[in-house]
């Protein structure tokens, strides 16, 4: 390596010597991050789910985490992206996405049927390398099942290659220290209506979003969202 | 590009690939370059050996002896067949192919090879190869090969007009393309197709000769290079006359008056004034290439190797025409005499070697054959090149060739009915499915926000929205339940997994539907929020008086 190229390194990540703690010069550049759209929830996240990493948003029955899947996945095509969606659950309801903003023309859908084909092809999606956000719904799939241990490094080690954001669905915690965000659903108050003599209506609910893990930054920083019926 | 000559000055250029069956089939078998090879006429030990390669004639195997004697003089030698002159081409005008030619190919002198069984004749494949080469450089070729497989090894081109800066530029363009199809192959350019075929004939590498040297370039060639019938030859010996130069030194009316219309043609020939014009055929746009194995094979590893070569030669070709792949016709002949029709997709039609590869090796690995393979038979559908356009406003999504791939795997992995792009159907019924191919390329383009860059912090005032759509996880297929109800209206609900006494209700919405077939349906749909915190759909069905629930509010 020559005198240019080292002076040129030296000049892209600064000078060991001059460097201050606290100073953003050699910093790494910030992580590119996928918005959910969603104000306060994209602020508690630092901007977005990030690319790249591995999250996971869980909960229980009626949380609104496949709602806030949709959110992302909509972002996410509404940025021109191509998705896909390993559907272990096959719980994907292609009028209720499109109702919620997701172009299913750019919407891969795949639906394995056992835990260890849907991880190898989210690892399969990710070696594509082109998708704007891979999702993986587990849904209750992973209780009582026990995954081999390099399962999920194997998908971070995937989704770091990548820049694409990887969000796993589940009912609980599943992906350990390998997800870089944790987002714990609690729902908090449901909303009926009734104008009048007319019937009554499911309007949505209120759900807390807490973000229980986040290795990128600040945890235990949480939102409040509206999971509105229309 | 060379400058065009007047009208009537032609200029034409021959490609000769010398000892071509062996060519043919080191193009096909590359392992046997160096390996003592002979090609006799029939299989068996009393065949005549009519092709020697390099490396067995230095073992001092010789045109002409038997099967026998060469393995007597090289014990390692190897012999391939080479099909009876007229036999029927496989598939010409066929596509995709309907025959396949079974049976074992190699043998030795003892070897054992079944009475019917017809040798894959490498030849046809190469020559079309051949014929490729010489399309990527002229639109008018001639193939000089013709129904009864005389004439494999030849091609003419017109050379006029050539997008090459001179003559010899082409012919080197040539030789080159035709290494990159495997074949070594010689050229001749001039004026007339005899001098251009002597030419290239006489001398390897590029031969250039230029308008008016003709008669002084073939002055020292023999005169039985132009095979005039024996007769003739003999008269010609008698008269003295062995070189090309001598024989132009005659009167064509002369010759023609004493040995007919054969010997002024010969004189004309031998002062370069051939006037045989160049008879332009188009050449099909059939890529297929086979393969005949030593051995049957039950196995993909090696089955895969195979195909690659067989891949490799394909997109060679492909690529001198400026094609792609956008499908496969596998055809494997089978050791049981059977012979299996495959045919791989190709979601978007790619050149790359490994993305063909993998998709046949997923196809196989799907549906394994059933008996050993002995032939492997592979035609390319032809298909232009796809290029990707970006957009500047919209990311880059997956590059189509491995998209295709990818989705092949995905298939492979949960079966090509769970892999695509949902669509919505046209239909009341709520659990109504139906899946497209996934084709991101041509959907239409979905309205884009402007961009910001992802990396900011999101703002608050920039961002107020708090509020989400709710979302329908659908249950499939609808799980039976077990409902309470008081009045008609449900009060408690037990179902596998979830249960509970129902704390809010909506409903119910009547839906009905197909009632004109034994498939109808008729619903009584509910929302109803249970005291375990889910929110469900549920519905009672009044055909069969039972209560589902097909969806949770998430």
């Amino acid at each position: 390596m020559g005198a240019i190229a080292v002076s040129d390194l030296l000049a892209r990540l600064g000078f060991p010597a001059t460097l201050r703690l606290g100073s953003t010069a050699g910093a790494a550049p910030p992580i590119p991050r996928l918005q959910l759209r969603l104000g306060t929830l994209d602020v508690v996240l630092g901007g977005g789910l990030p690319r790249g990493q591995l999250s996971e948003i869980f909960g229980p029955s009626s949380c609104g985490k496949t709602a806030l899947l949709y959110a992302l996945l909509a972002a996410a095509i509404s940025r021109g992206e191509v998705i896909a969606l390993v559907d272990l659950a096959d719980a994907f309801s292609p009028p209720a996405a499109a109702a919620a903003g997701i172009d299913l023309t750019r919407t891969l859908w795949v639906r394995p049927t056992s835990i260890r084909d849907a991880l190898r092809c989210a690892e399969l999606l990710l070696e594509a390398n082109g998708f704007g956000a891979v999702a993986l719904d587990l849904g209750t799939a992973t209780r009582g099942t026990r995954l081999g241990m390099g399962a999920w490094p194997r998908l971070a080690r995937a989704t770091q290659r990548s820049e694409t954001a990887v969000v796993v669905l589940a009912d609980e915690h599943v992906a350990g220290t390998f997800a870089a965000i944790g987002l714990s659903l609690r729902p908090l108050q449901q909303h009926w209506s009734q104008r009048g003599c007319g019937p009554t209506l499911f309007d949505g609910f209120d759900t807390e979003a807490v973000l229980v893990r986040n290795r990128l930054g600040a945890s235990q920083r949480a939102a409040t969202v509206r999971v509105a019926a229309a | 590009m060379i400058s065009s000559p007047p009208a009537s000055a032609s200029r034409i250029a021959c490609i000769v690939v010398p000892n071509f069956a062996l060519a043919a089939l080191h193009r096909a078998e590359p392992a046997l370059r160096e390996v003592p090879t002979a090609l006799t006429d029939r299989p068996g030990p009393r065949a005549t050996i009519i092709a020697v390669s390099d490396a067995a004639a230095r073992y001092g195997v010789r045109v002409g002896l038997t099967a026998t004697q060469g393995t007597t003089i090289c014990a390692s030698l190897v012999f391939r067949t080479i099909p009876e002159t007229g036999s029927q081409p496989i598939s010409r005008s066929s596509h995709p192919p309907t025959d396949i030619r079974t049976g074992l190919c190699t043998h030795g002198p003892s070897a054992r090879v079944a009475a019917h069984a017809t040798p894959v004749d490498y030849r046809r494949t190469a020559q079309a190869a051949l014929c490729e080469v010489a399309t990527s450089c002229s639109p008018r070729i001639e193939d000089a090969s013709d129904d009864t497989n005389e004439g494999y090894g030849i091609v003419y081109l017109d050379a006029r007009g050539a997008p090459f800066s001179s003559e010899h530029a082409l012919g080197a363009a040539l030789t080159a393309r035709a290494a990159r199809v495997g074949l070594d192959a010689r050229v001749g350019i001039a004026s007339s197709k005899m001098t251009a075929y002597l030419a290239a004939r006489q001398s390897s590498g590029v031969t250039v000769v230029a308008r008016g040297t003709e008669r002084r370039f073939l002055a020292p060639l023999p005169i039985l290079l132009l095979e005039p019938d024996p007769d003739m030859a003999a008269t010609l010996a008698r008269w003295g006359i062995t070189r090309l130069g001598e024989l132009a030194c005659l009167s064509p009316s002369a010759m023609g008056t004493r040995l007919g219309p054969a010997g002024a043609t010969l004189v004309l020939c031998a002062r370069g004034e051939d006037s045989t014009p160049l008879v332009p055929r188009p050449v099909p746009l059939l890529f297929e290439e086979e393969i005949e194995l030593d051995y049957g094979i039950n196995t993909l590893e090696p089955l895969t190797f195979v195909l690659r070569g067989c891949l490799d030669r394909l997109v060679a070709r492909l690529a001198l025409r400026g094609l792609a792949c956008g499908g496969l016709h596998l055809t494997l002949g089978l050791g049981t005499r059977a012979r299996e029709e495959r045919t791989v997709a190709v979601a978007a039609p790619t050149t790359d070697i490994k993305v063909l590869l993998a998709l046949t090796r997923l196809h196989l690995e799907a549906t394994p054959p059933t008996a050993p393979v002995v032939v492997v038979r592979v035609v390319v559908i032809p298909a232009q090149v796809r290029t990707a356009q970006l957009d500047l406003y919209r990311p880059a999504g997956p590059a189509p060739e491995r998209l295709a791939t990818t989705v092949a795997r995905l298939a492979a992995i949960c079966g090509s009915d769970r892999v695509g792009a949902p669509l919505i159907v046209n239909s009341h019924r709520p659990e109504a499915l139906a899946l497209a191919p996934f084709d991101p390329e041509t959907s239409p383009h979905t309205h884009l926000e402007p961009k910001r860059p992802s990396h900011l912090p999101c703002n608050r005032q920039a961002a107020t929205n708090e509020s989400c759509r709710i979302a329908l996880r659908a249950i499939r297929p609808p799980h039976l339940i077990e409902v309470f109800d008081n009045r008609g209206r449900p009060d408690f609900v037990r179902g596998h997994g979830f249960g509970g006494r129902v704390v809010a209700l909506a409903g119910p919405w009547r839906l009905a539907g197909e009632w004109w077939n034994e498939e109808g349906f008729a619903r009584d749909y509910y929302d109803v929020s249970l005291s375990d915190g889910g929110v469900y759909r549920i519905y009672r069905d009044r055909r069969m008086v039972q209560w589902f629930v097909d969806g949770e509010y998430d």
